[in-house]
């Protein structure tokens, strides 16, 4: 990942989910998962933000103000699924299979940013604007 | 009201309708291809691309008035039969480059025209020319594989054809 | 989100499509690629009576090349400048420009006329204008005139068209000799809105000094800003990092662009200011290219 402080761009190179689910039902499937959550971590991430004035008029009202990610912010995701611990609670040994593309998204991303600036990162979105704060920071 | 003739999938489609009807509406409620989705009606989401003469345009952004007399392609129009689906549509379905599906015919006829520009594309380039299209569900990776597995296909089909 | 009635008329010919304007003024509206005004229709913030569509008067699109200037008809498509082999050999700032406007299926739709005369200030083309110190030929029943950009485009989403006026072409002086140009911008995604961005044009003498410099940036206030001072400041200099950086804090230092959710007044300040240097910087390492 990069950060540019000079406009407080955050790029995303790479990025790795590794998730044990216990047993996968259908693989094709379940990387479908990781690979579409992924993309929402990147939106809550970086990019998706419900604004509110003062008297709580909605301020992201269109597609145009609430961003979602197009196929140029989200990268290829590197997966490890493993079947290592399943669920000794049912027969198949299935555990949640579908959120794990999203769940850690912002801390990892947040981590990252706040060893590429060497300050603490604590609120998302990371909008460039505040990228450009903690930078400067 | 203004009476319109607008070939859709090379087939002509005549209407009465109100200047203000999007082409969107036309083309899902009159001419009845339900393909095309309306995600946002502000030209932003891309899931009711078309092809006008050929190129990808946001059909919630025209007025269907200004499409009389032109060519639209829509999804429904890919397949070359029944039976048979178009060399992307089954790249698509093969590497699982769809989920729920509602960004998907917008994004078909995106890639289709591209693909044509851009017979052999890298990855990257794929990814550019899928920046119009959003979607939620899939995270893009199997889409731009997808395109890729069609681009070397259909590269070797028109080898094959020559 | 559908747009409210309006009536709508084609005409056919220029003349017809002036006749329209005179006769309803302010109350019409002209729909060219239809990219910007149809959003606004959709949700009704724009509520036109009536839409006068020139889609159909092909007499005003086309690249042209006159006596060595670019004329660039007003319903000339984005893609055509994009794909124009004339623009991108003797106008490489437009063609670097196009590329950030909105996404492929905008760009077909989407026409160099209509973006001029919409007047976004976040918008690509006002800003290369600005720097190329392009020209605005209008005309109307009354009769035809021209402007320079500056009397062209007045505040957001203003310019200086009269109601019954329409853009009929944009003329683009030849590029001297020994010139580089860039074009830079940062937008939160791909296509979106830049939140700064700079047009920058370098002309550098023999000695590798710069003679003269044109610094246009987008996103800085209500119409296309030309850093005047900043631009005086490089006359006579070697664009080094030093100089680029000063110039850059002096394009800046009387901005005051309007603070908004995708960024505050201070940050875009900040923005531009990185915007003119890396626009110099690119400018510079063309020109030093080329010689």
């Amino acid at each position: 990942m990069e950060v540019d402080p000079k406009s407080g761009a955050v790029h995303v190179r790479r990025f790795a989910v590794a998730y044990d689910v216990g047993r996968v039902v259908n693989p094709m499937l379940m990387e479908g998962q990781i690979s579409g959550g992924f993309a929402q971590g990147i939106g809550g991430t970086l990019l998706e933000e419900f604004s509110f004035d003062s008297s709580g008029q909605p301020l992201a009202a269109s597609f145009m103000d609430y961003l979602l990610p197009t196929s140029e912010e989200v990268p290829d995701v590197d997966m490890l699924v493993t079947e290592d611990a399943p669920s000794p609670l049912n027969p198949l040994g299935v555990k949640g299979a579908g959120e794990g593309g999203t769940a850690a998204v912002g801390a990892a991303i947040g981590n990252a940013v706040s060893d590429a600036l060497g300050v603490e990162v604590t609120r998302l979105p990371l909008s460039p604007q505040r990228v450009m704060e903690l930078a400067g920071a | 009201m203004r009476k319109v003739a607008i070939e859709i999938n090379g087939k002509l489609v005549e209407g009465e309708v109100e200047p203000r009807l999007l082409l969107a509406d036309f083309i899902r409620d009159q001419a009845g291809l339900t393909g095309t989705h309306l995600g946002c009606e502000h030209g932003v989401c891309g899931a009711c691309t078309v092809q006008l003469d050929g190129r990808p345009v946001r059909s919630c952004l025209m007025f269907t008035v200004q499409a009389n007399g032109h060519r639209i392609a829509t999804v429904e129009g890919m397949a070359p039969s029944a039976h048979e689906l178009h060399t992307l549509q089954q790249a698509f379905h093969e590497s699982h480059a769809l989920q729920c599906g509602f960004c998907t015919p917008g994004i078909l006829m995106t890639m289709e025209a591209f693909l044509r520009d851009e017979p052999n594309p890298t990855p990257a380039a794929i990814r550019s020319a899928l920046a119009g299209n959003l979607c939620r569900c899939t995270g893009y990776q199997n889409i731009v594989k997808a395109v890729g597995v069609a681009a070397e296909r259909m590269r070797k089909e028109a080898g094959s054809v020559s | 989100m559908k747009p409210a009635l309006f009536e709508y008329d084609d005409p056919a010919t220029l003349d017809a499509a002036l006749d329209l304007l005179a006769r309803y003024g302010d109350e019409c509206k002209v729909l060219a690629g239809g990219q910007s005004l149809v959003p606004l229709m959709n949700f009704r913030l724009a509520r036109p009576g009536r839409l006068i569509d020139i889609n159909g008067i092909d007499s005003l699109a086309g690249i042209k090349l006159e006596g060595g200037s670019l004329s660039i008809g007003a319903m000339t498509r984005h893609v055509d400048l994009e794909r124009s082999e004339e623009v991108a050999h003797g106008w490489p700032l437009l063609a670097e420009a196009i590329g950030w406007v909105g996404h492929g299926q905008i760009r077909n739709r989407g026409t160099v006329g209509g973006s001029v005369a919409h007047a976004d200030p976040a918008a690509e083309l006002p800003a290369a204008l600005a720097v190329l110190d392009a020209k605005f030929h209008i005309r109307s029943k009354r009769g035809a005139r021209t402007v320079g950009w500056d009397q062209f485009f007045v505040a957001e989403f203003t310019t200086s068209l009269a109601p019954d006026e329409l853009l009929i072409s944009i003329e683009v002086p030849p590029i001297e000799a020994g010139t580089a140009t860039a074009f830079v911008e940062y937008a939160r995604r791909h296509g979106d809105f830049a939140l700064g961005g700079a047009a920058v044009m370098v002309k550098v003498a023999r000695d590798g000094s710069c003679e003269k410099a044109s610094i246009a940036l987008l996103s800085a206030g209500p119409a296309p800003v030309r850093a005047r001072n900043a631009e005086a400041m490089l006359a006579g200099k070697t664009l080094d990092e030093a100089v680029i950086g000063a110039a850059a804090d002096e394009a800046v230092r009387d901005l005051h662009p309007t603070s908004d959710i995708h960024g505050s007044s201070e940050y875009r300040v900040k923005l531009l200011r990185t915007m003119t240097e890396r626009g110099l910087r690119k400018a510079a390492k063309r020109a030093a290219g080329r010689t």
